[in-house]
């Protein structure tokens, strides 16, 4: 198919495509809790929903499962394989749930990668590179937490894995040291994303159902990003490569 | 230069459309560099991290991945090889043939209708190369399955292939 008529296709659909919320922030913010709630609450409503997790491909994952487990990744190749498993999902899963009209909800999208790869010492314009053409959420909740709680929480349940705790960098040997170093890095990258990219915040520190009230309020006064505008480039090279979906997929 | 050795270090890009035919041009270079020069050259050999041949072995029947992604997938590689074979080389001041190499990775992306621009920034972080050697080869001819490890073109070509096959034909305009 020609370029115009993919981006008359994609124009056509954007009054029954689904929407793509992202939830966003620093570990042990809470941002899986509030997505379950909301995704309980989004298919009471009678909505369709579908979750995609961060490094959750299920080609590339085994990938980078097995070399995090030996410690053999550097900042370079981290990235590239996570940037990998975040195409192959946005190919293969997000894209088409919302071709046929379904909610996606993302726990974690690539802001993750972003702030992340940026805290390891990456180049944020090359990052935004990798990641391109970028495909926007229609949402982004970021889930702001201090470092110190951040650590807390996480230190609470369990040791910090390697690569969760920037050990790669840091060369820290202490877990939980390494953690709150690295964690703070993550957490500036994301503050500074949140400004650019008009993330929804949400205070973290906050009961739980205050948090839950505040995303449903958010998401009722929602305003698409408009794919014809915003994702015209990420659509029309997926429709181009795998061709959508049938309907009801 | 005629027999006496070449002191420094030097990265020799070879490139191609197929991985046998480029794993053989790499060779003669290394020989001839040997038998002029008298220059031992080390070989940067394509899916030297290993992710290629485990995504192989893991034999999954739903190996569909896109372009773009595969060249994420081998800008990763080629990552891993620049910190463990390229990089000491050269630091060492040796002699290293990188079979293949960006060139690669670039005529699979204007093949695959992707920016050029993308693949070559995707890949700033590869040294650059003092020489090129092209290996030639063609795309032409039936890629088996079997012959999908010989190199990345193939491997891609074999993922492509299985993912029109799951591609419907044209893309449902309703609801």
């Amino acid at each position: 198919m020609r370029a115009a008529e993919l981006r008359s296709l994609v124009k056509a659909r954007e009054r029954s495509r689904g929407l793509l919320i992202a939830f966003e922030g620093p570990d042990g913010a809470g941002k899986t809790t509030q997505r379950k709630l909301f995704k309980t609450w989004l298919k009471s409503e009678g909505h369709s929903v579908v979750t995609s997790k961060w490094n959750s491909s299920p080609l590339i994952k085994p990938l980078i499962k097995s070399r995090k487990k030996i410690h053999a990744l550097s900042p370079l190749e981290f990235s590239l394989l996570h940037a990998a498993d975040f195409r192959h999902r946005l190919h293969s899963k997000v894209l088409p749930a919302l071709w046929n009209g379904r909610i996606v909800l993302a726990d974690r999208f690539l802001f993750t990668g972003l702030a992340r790869d940026a805290a390891r010492g990456l180049d944020l314009d090359w990052l935004l590179h990798v990641y391109s053409p970028l495909f926007w959420p229609d949402m982004v909740f970021y889930f702001s937490v201090s470092s110190g709680t951040s650590a807390t929480r996480i230190s609470a349940e369990r040791q910090p894995k390697f690569y969760e705790a920037g050990q790669d960098v840091t060369g820290d040997a202490d877990a939980l040291a390494s953690y709150k170093r690295f964690i703070g890095r993550v957490i500036r990258e994301y503050e500074a994303l949140a400004l650019i990219f008009q993330f929804v915040t949400i205070d973290a520190e906050q009961p739980m159902y205050e948090q839950h009230r505040r995303i449903r309020d958010a998401f009722a006064g929602e305003s698409r990003r408009p794919w014809a505008k915003w994702n015209v480039d990420a659509v029309t090279e997926w429709l181009a490569t795998e061709g959508a979906p049938p309907d009801g997929r | 230069m005629g027999a006496k050795a070449r002191t420094r270090a030097q990265l020799i890009a070879v490139d191609g459309l197929r991985g046998r035919t480029i794993a053989r041009r790499a060779q003669e270079v290394r020989r001839k560099m040997k038998r002029k020069w008298n220059v031992r050259a080390g070989i940067s050999r394509w899916d030297a991290s290993g992710a290629f041949c485990d995504l192989r072995a893991a034999g999954r029947k739903a190996l569909t991945l896109t372009p773009r992604t595969l060249l994420l997938l081998y800008a990763s590689d080629l990552a891993f090889r620049v910190r463990w074979e390229i990089g000491p080389a050269l630091d060492a001041g040796q002699t290293v043939i990188a079979a293949p190499y960006v060139d690669t990775a670039i005529a699979f992306a204007d093949d695959a209708g992707l920016p050029r621009k993308w693949v070559t920034e995707l890949l700033r972080f590869a040294p650059r190369a003092g020489a090129h050697v092209h290996a030639g080869g063609t795309k032409k001819g039936k890629v088996p399955k079997s012959a999908a490890m010989a190199g990345f073109i193939e491997f891609a070509t074999v993922a492509a292939r299985r993912l029109q096959q799951r591609t419907p034909r044209k893309p449902s305009t309703s609801r």
